[in-house]
């Protein structure tokens, strides 16, 4: 009944071009869907410009006092904390040292130099607030957006180029091959997800951006492999790929050039949902110290500082990674929800 | 409008229009204001190609239009009982549907619940429509399917339908719409799925239900040939209208409409072998009228033919799993010998299950491990390394049956069409392999703009014609035809079987046509070969199996062809 | 006339009713005291075994007062021998390995417990204490390493009991720190039969005869104490100083019998926050491991908060007696790798000299530690005995001489802006810590970029680091040493080249340190030997081996109803000596 129907419209469609021309269409036509685009586009651009340094360059340098409120706060009178019984405050300078074979060249330094260096001129309130050494959290936050969506990016296409050749050799090959690769993907999926990534993290000793990309990349790669197995089964039995096999096409041929493109689609949806997903765990691994490395920041390591901060009142930091992550996870998603319904729309 | 010396009308259909919103801004008009009646107990055609709107019309009637995107003007009145249905509340219509008016669909497995016996479906009719207790209506069940002649009832009733067989599952289909006795049964369709030997079983089925329940049947197909069977009246639609409606006769005899006249003579006929099959468009555009081309084309193989594929003792078999460690084997073919002349046809007919796809696939090694040989130019095509085969599967191509699934979506057409040619690496350079495209495109009568657009731009029969194209890129000796025009409406059947001759006769291709369209098999074929469960049943030259068919089976094939209109019928 | 404020409090026996409720930061490792060395651990060995000696609760300076023994001991022989007098009548608490008797303490259980830290299936981190110094020990022990069991039925000439309760220590050369070692809290003795009856499980057993029992014990989880049912009798009556404190605390304790508090609850807590909230919600009662969130609780100027005043929640403020410092790793090479700062060559001592100066130690105590510490100038932290209060560290924060200082020296900064070694070579500082300690590694970031050197972080779990510590192969790390016993020497230890691959962790041997640090053991404390710690802290600052950085403060925080707390700096914890008066600070 339905093909009749379908039939009956077909026919009389007019002239369109081909499946991403028609889906970009259907895509400007929601107007939830462009509105998330922007905010994706938004936040890539604060990557690449963070990245080529042209913002958010001198993150790592103390501007502000430590822990300085946002501005529309205004400035904290005391800071750091009670004062300990018995210290000794101030600089202490003409102590000898009998022993000491460097005082003679360290004499000679001191009069040379003459006055003490001069201190930064710290400001006591900053855009956004500072962290607990003065860093400007607003710096921070793009330079963390940079890291925590460079990661998500990297490690989702990572997962996805595995899991679309993996897919592709079971669905299209089955057999042993099949079953090899189900077994394999079984091992990988019966541990629990934040299980796995932090038993990974604590054997690997290394530490740094590119084993968190690493470990979130070959962890990962289960849930498309799964979608793609499925569409490669599927797709291989349809008669067009019988006629690719009739005309002579290899099998390479017809798993990449032929089935492939009748893929993408569904990678490509499966890896904006695996952009949010690894952008959320990178969070997870650095909030829980498995993550980048002292020299680099990200959301997970301002969350980590924020821990110790909040009982001290010190709220900023907390709110400014939370906000940037909120609105890049829920504009992501909605955008992935978007592009899902383009390429696949159902009539309405 | 009425027709004349009509008896009492049971639905009067006065000005349907039903409107199709395929997105934001685009709207389509899928029945463009009919009217017409369906008199009691009478049997009424419904005729037209795909998109004429023949079945968006029968689904208007029950209220299955998809609610989401169709709309019916005001305007428009289906007329039942002095009620219009289609400004009836949907409780008071569901007390319709089933009991007064059902609906039987083409397809019987996918229209059965497959998680429910046949015995329940039946029974759900009737205790909710007519109020009977369980045991009642399990009675009247066994009733029903003795009735529509499906063996062993009693068993049968607590089956399910993936345990019956095509036929059976349509039969029950007719025991459930013919379980409240309604005053009009709907037929959509319903053979077109079946063999012919069955398609002439149910047809029977049908006419001896209308004839004792005194109900009417609308009946909806694409084929002429099966209307004259068993209609009163006719119904001819096109792109939404009517075209010409009046009693079977008059319509046969003496067909007012250009379309209906096309319709009538774009079918192969058994009688006539015309060298070109007249299409639709000449009728349709002003110049000599119908039958333009009289002259015949004779066929048949002399014998000394020279001999380009010689196939011997074919054989082939499935092995599936049974129970922990045993294998159970289906031979799908079973010994199966013929030659086949270069620049002829072999026609290859039988019903499903005969195993005459098989045969093609396996030839082209797509099938797997085969028994048998099939000497191709001095080798054995059957016993050559995979990595050998290459050069020889050039030579030999096959057209598949379903347009819209041999070609893949996400390629242009200039993409498929180079895709061979990449392959195979002929011609030497990109542009010579593009000037070849555009070469096959005119050849196969398609505009050169096609390169750049998607299959789904495309009408079945184009895709037919890209896919005839595609093979013909490689340029083979042998092309294998899989039931290639079986699933296009007549008047485009007419233009690819042209198409193909024309190929044929400029390239001396040898064809090997499988279909189980008898009509169609006798029009493009020199030689035939019969099958029937994986054996060769007879080969004839295709005059002679006509004529004078040796086997019984043959035989019953042959006279389950739905002849036309014969003449008056006694009544 | 008597009045009634006057008169004493009744005495009588511990009250069952009463549980005081305290937290561990760490889990412990166990309750044997030759198998475990941590600080928590030890805690609940020094309420469950009776030492030799103690600490008098009241008296600063510390004081060494007798516990099992009936009195301080006498030395004889040019300090050479220690003589100690058993009390009679104290018995170990019931358990099967008694086989129903009452099994009285003897000097033997002493013998016998001593000789424990040198059983090579102890592998006791805590030899030291013991190693070098009683005649005859050290040899049966290299005896029992060789034969893999220890004989515990042979003489060892250094420890004779002459009678039941009489045991008498003959030691090599002469030691004043003995009497400290037999006051802390590992040399407890221990019944042979619980021990031969426990075999490898002794960790969980734990059979005294001190004032606390262990009644319950859930692993990593919860500890629970209950009063010695058979404890002698001892009745609170120590001496008042000049701390207005001490008088309040004796007017409250004054002749009650110990321990007053029947149990004594432990819950293993890993976060501040929930130690925080256990204890202002009222379920713990003692508290101080809060240095992370001390602002919530108390002032800039060092007081608790109205809020908390007004509930009645009393603050106790002192210097822990530990020091933290950044040791250099003073090897030529670690492994089989060049170390770059190791050595004792001029252009070294000016590279650890330029990271110290660099080191951000007054950011560390004001902003990680939440100024709740006090800078530690010297290895010899308050409150112990060779502590100096005027000592000023002779490295000062100067990062302008510390880069003018790496220039000076051919430190020259390569093209990525960080500095190499004068031959050309690469400098990498490698720092290791553990997951936790991110603050501090951005503390050490921070300083080693201001003098533009490179670090690289290590990360291990903390047993990891031990064991590479041992073997010298941790380049840099923060390390922080705690009183054992309320005596100078056992921080200077730290430092003696001897102790390379146990407690000295940076490996530092110095010729000129160890022979001062060998004439300062033969002197007791006195101006004398400060004289010696004086030149051997001067000495460590001119290697450069340490960087010192601080001591923290501890605030211990106690619900209203706790009296009688006052922080004693040797003991590791007080439970005994309180009581709870639910009436108290209304």
């Amino acid at each position: 009944m339905t093909q009749a129907v379908a039939l009956a419209i077909g026919v009389q469609r007019a002239e369109s071009p081909g499946l991403w021309t028609l889906a970009w269409r259907r895509f400007c036509r929601d107007r939830v869907g462009l509105a998330s685009f922007l905010i994706v586009v938004f936040f890539f651009g604060l990557m690449a410009a963070s990245g080529l340094h042209l913002i958010a360059a001198d993150w790592s340098k103390e501007v502000g006092v430590n822990y300085a409120p946002p501005t529309f706060m205004g400035p904290e009178v005391a800071d750091g904390g009670p004062s300990a019984p018995g210290s000794h405050g101030g600089e202490r300078t003409g102590v000898e040292n009998p022993f000491d074979p460097l005082a003679g060249v360290l004499a000679e330094i001191r009069a040379a130099s003459g006055a003490a260096s001069v201190a930064e001129a710290q400001s006591p309130t900053l855009v956004f607030g500072g962290d607990r050494w003065g860093r400007d959290v607003l710096q921070k936050t793009i330079k963390g957006t940079e890291t925590s969506m460079f990661v998500g990016l990297v490690a989702a296409l990572l997962a996805a180029f595995l899991a679309t050749v993996f897919g592709a050799l079971a669905g299209y090959y089955g057999g042993w091959i099949d079953d090899f690769f189900n077994w394999f993907y079984s091992v990988f999926t019966s541990i629990p997800y934040l299980l796995l990534i932090l038993a990974i993290a604590a054997v690997l000793n290394q530490k740094g951006t590119l084993t968190v990309i690493l470990i979130l990349g070959l962890t990962g790669w289960t849930g498309i492999f799964r979608l793609v197995r499925a569409e490669y089964l599927k797709h291989k039995v349809r008669e067009y790929i019988q006629a690719a096999d009739a005309i002579g096409a290899s099998h390479a041929r017809r798993m990449f050039v032929h089935i492939l493109p009748n893929v993408s689609h569904v990678v490509l949806v499966q890896l904006s949902l695996h952009v949010v997903l690894f952008i959320k765990s990178e969070v997870v691994l650095s909030f829980l110290g498995f993550g980048v490395g002292v020299d680099t920041v990200s959301w997970g390591s301002m969350l980590n500082e924020a821990q110790s901060e909040l009982i001290l009142g010190y709220w900023w930091q907390l709110a400014a990674a939370t906000l940037a992550m909120a609105l890049l996870v829920t504009g992501f998603s909605l955008f992935t929800d978007a592009l899902r319904d383009a390429l696949d729309p159902k009539l309405k | 409008m009425t027709f004349a010396n009509s008896p009492e009308t049971l639905i009067g259909i006065r000005d349907l229009k039903v409107d199709f919103r395929l997105d934001r801004t685009t709207v389509t008009q899928a029945v463009k204001g009919i009217s017409l009646d369906i008199p009691v107990n009478s049997t009424v055609a419904l005729v037209g190609e795909s998109g004429s709107g023949k079945s968006v019309t029968a689904l208007a009637i029950l209220g299955l239009l998809p609610r989401e995107n169709s709309t019916v003007p005001p305007g428009s009145q289906i007329l039942y009982g002095g009620r219009n249905l289609l400004a009836l509340a949907p409780g008071e219509l569901q007390k319709l549907r089933g009991a007064d008016i059902s609906m039987i669909f083409q397809e019987p497995m996918s229209s059965l619940n497959p998680v429910f016996t046949i015995g329940f479906q039946i029974t759900e009719v009737l205790t909710k429509h007519l109020g009977m207790t369980g045991r009642q209506a399990r009675a009247r069940a066994l009733e029903l399917l003795r009735e529509v002649g499906i063996p062993e009832p009693e068993t049968k009733i607590d089956a399910y339908p993936f345990q019956l067989s095509g036929g059976q599952q349509q039969r029950a289909m007719i025991a459930i719409a013919i379980a409240c006795e309604p005053k009009l049964l709907i037929a959509d369709e319903p053979t077109t799925a079946l063999d012919v030997t069955i398609q002439k079983q149910i047809l029977e089925l049908i006419a001896a239900l209308q004839k004792r329940l005194r109900m009417s049947v609308l009946f909806i197909t694409h084929d002429l040939a099966l209307v004259g069977e068993i209609a009163d009246y006719v119904v001819v639609m096109r792109e939404g209208d009517i075209r010409e409606q009046g009693r079977v006769e008059q319509i046969f005899e003496a067909p007012r409409d250009a379309y209906t006249r096309a319709l009538l003579l774009c079918r192969p006929q058994l009688t006539r072998r015309p060298r070109r099959l007249p299409v639709i468009d000449d009728f349709m555009k002003p110049g000599p009228l119908a039958g333009g081309n009289v002259e015949e084309r004779s066929r048949g193989l002399r014998g000394d033919e020279e001999i380009i594929l010689e196939v011997r003792h074919l054989g082939k078999s499935f092995y599936s799993r049974e129970g922990l460690f045993g294998k159970r084997e289906f031979k799908a073919v079973k010994d199966v010998s013929f030659k086949l002349a270069r620049g002829k046809t072999l026609g290859i007919v039988g019903e499903s299950g005969s195993g005459k796809t098989t045969v093609a696939l396996t030839l082209l090694r797509l099938r797997g491990e085969s028994s048998g040989e099939a000497l191709f130019d001095g080798k054995d095509l059957l016993s050559i390394p995979q990595d050998e085969m290459m050069p020889y599967k050039r030579r030999i191509q096959i057209v598949f049956q379903n347009p819209y699934a041999s070609l893949n979506p996400r390629f242009t057409i200039g993409q498929l069409l180079m895709e061979p040619l990449h392959v195979h690496r002929i011609a030497s350079s990109e542009g010579e392999r593009r000037d070849r495209v555009y070469k096959l495109l005119e050849e196969v009568g398609l505009p050169e703009v096609s390169f750049f657009k998607y299959p789904h731009e495309f009408s079945g029969g184009q895709r037919q014609r890209i896919a005839i194209a595609r093979c013909l890129t490689m340029k083979p000796d042998v092309l294998i035809c899989d039931e290639a025009v079986s699933a296009l409406d007549v008047s485009i059947q007419a233009q690819v079987l042209n198409l193909l001759q024309d190929l044929q006769d400029e390239h001396h291709m040898s064809y090997i046509f499988i279909s189980h369209d008898l009509a169609v098999v006798k029009y493009m074929a020199d030689q035939v070969m019969v099958m029937n469960e994986g054996e060769v049943v007879e080969v004839a030259n295709s005059d002679d199996i006509y004529r004078n068919p040796q086997h019984p089976y043959t035989k019953k094939l042959l006279s389950s062809i739905p002849q036309g209109w014969r003449g008056a019928r006694a009544r | 006339m008597l009045s009634a404020l006057t008169q004493p409090a009744v005495s009588h026996a511990a009250d069952m009713s009463k549980t005081l409720r305290v937290t561990f930061q760490v889990a412990e490792t166990g309750f044997d005291p030759t198998r475990t060395s941590d600080y928590y651990s030890g805690m609940v060995i020094e309420a469950i075994y009776d030492r030799l000696l103690t600490y008098d609760y009241l008296a600063r300076p510390s004081k060494l007062v007798p516990l099992a023994a009936e009195s301080l001991p006498l030395i004889t022989d040019n300090g050479k021998t220690y003589t100690f007098k058993i009390k009679k009548g104290i018995y170990f608490t019931p358990d099967p390995a008694f086989k129903g008797k009452r099994r009285e303490l003897t000097a033997e259980d002493y013998a016998y417990s001593i000789k424990r830290f040198f059983d090579p299936r102890n592998r006791s981190p805590y030899a030291f204490l013991f190693e070098g110094k009683i005649v005859g020990l050290d040899e049966l022990g290299a005896r029992a390493r060789k034969a893999g069991r220890f004989d515990y039925d042979a003489k060892v000439p250094g420890l004779e009991v002459p009678d039941r309760y009489t045991l008498r220590i003959h030691l090599k050369e002469i030691d004043y720190g003995l009497s400290h070692i037999l006051a802390f809290d590992l040399s407890g003795a221990v019944a042979r039969e619980v021990i031969e009856l426990y075999g490898e499980d002794t960790s969980a057993h734990p059979v005294g005869s001190g004032p606390y029992r262990l009644k319950h014990y859930a692993r990593s989880s919860k500890i629970i104490l209950e009063a010695n049912p058979g404890y002698r009798e001892k009745i609170w009556d120590f001496q008042p100083g000049d701390d207005p404190l001490d008088k309040e605390i004796a007017a409250q304790m004054k002749g009650k019998r110990l321990p007053a508090i029947g149990n004594v609850e432990i819950s293993i807590m890993e976060e501040t926050q929930s130690r925080w909230l256990a204890f202002e919600k009222g379920e713990t009662d003692l508290e101080y491991q809060l240095w992370d969130v001390a602002t919530t609780f108390m002032t800039a100027d060092g007081k608790l908060k109205p809020a908390f005043l007004k509930r009645g929640i009393k603050l106790n403020r002192t210097v822990d007696p530990e020091i933290t410092y950044t040791y250099f790793n003073m090897l030529e090479k670690i492994g089989d790798q060049p170390n770059p700062v190791g050595g004792y060559s001029l252009e070294r001592i000016a590279l650890r000299r330029a990271i110290a100066m660099a080191y951000k130690t007054g950011e560390r105590i004001r902003i990680l530690r939440k100024g709740q510490a006090v800078r530690a100038e010297h290895p010899i932290p308050p409150g112990i005995a060779g502590y100096d209060p005027n000592y000023v560290n002779s490295i000062p924060y100067d990062p302008k001489t510390a880069n003018a200082l790496l220039d000076r020296f051919g430190y020259k900064k390569g093209a990525d802006g960080y500095r190499r070694m004068p031959d050309g070579k690469p400098l990498v500082i490698r720092f290791s810590s553990t997951e936790r300690d991110r603050p501090y590694d951005e503390l050490m970031q921070r300083s080693l970029d201001s003098i533009a050197i490179r670090l690289e972080i290590h990360k291990d779990r903390f047993p990891e680091l031990l064991k590479l510590e041992r073997r010298c192969r941790i380049m840099m790390r923060n390390a922080a040493w705690i009183a054992d016993y309320p005596d100078g020497d056992n921080f200077m230890q730290l430092l003696y080249g001897p102790n390379t691959q146990q407690s000295n962790n940076a490996c530092y041997q110095s010729p000129e340190f160890d022979k001062l640090y060998e004439k300062s053991k033969t002197l007791p404390d006195g101006p004398e030997r400060n004289k010696l710690y004086w030149a051997m802290a001067r000495r460590m600052e001119a290697d450069t081996a340490w960087i010192m950085n601080d001591s923290r403060v501890r605030n211990m925080l106690m619900q209203p109803r706790v009296i009688g707390y006052k922080r004693h700096p040797a003991l590791h914890q007080e439970w005994m000596y309180l009581d709870l008066d639910s009436s108290a600070g209304k």
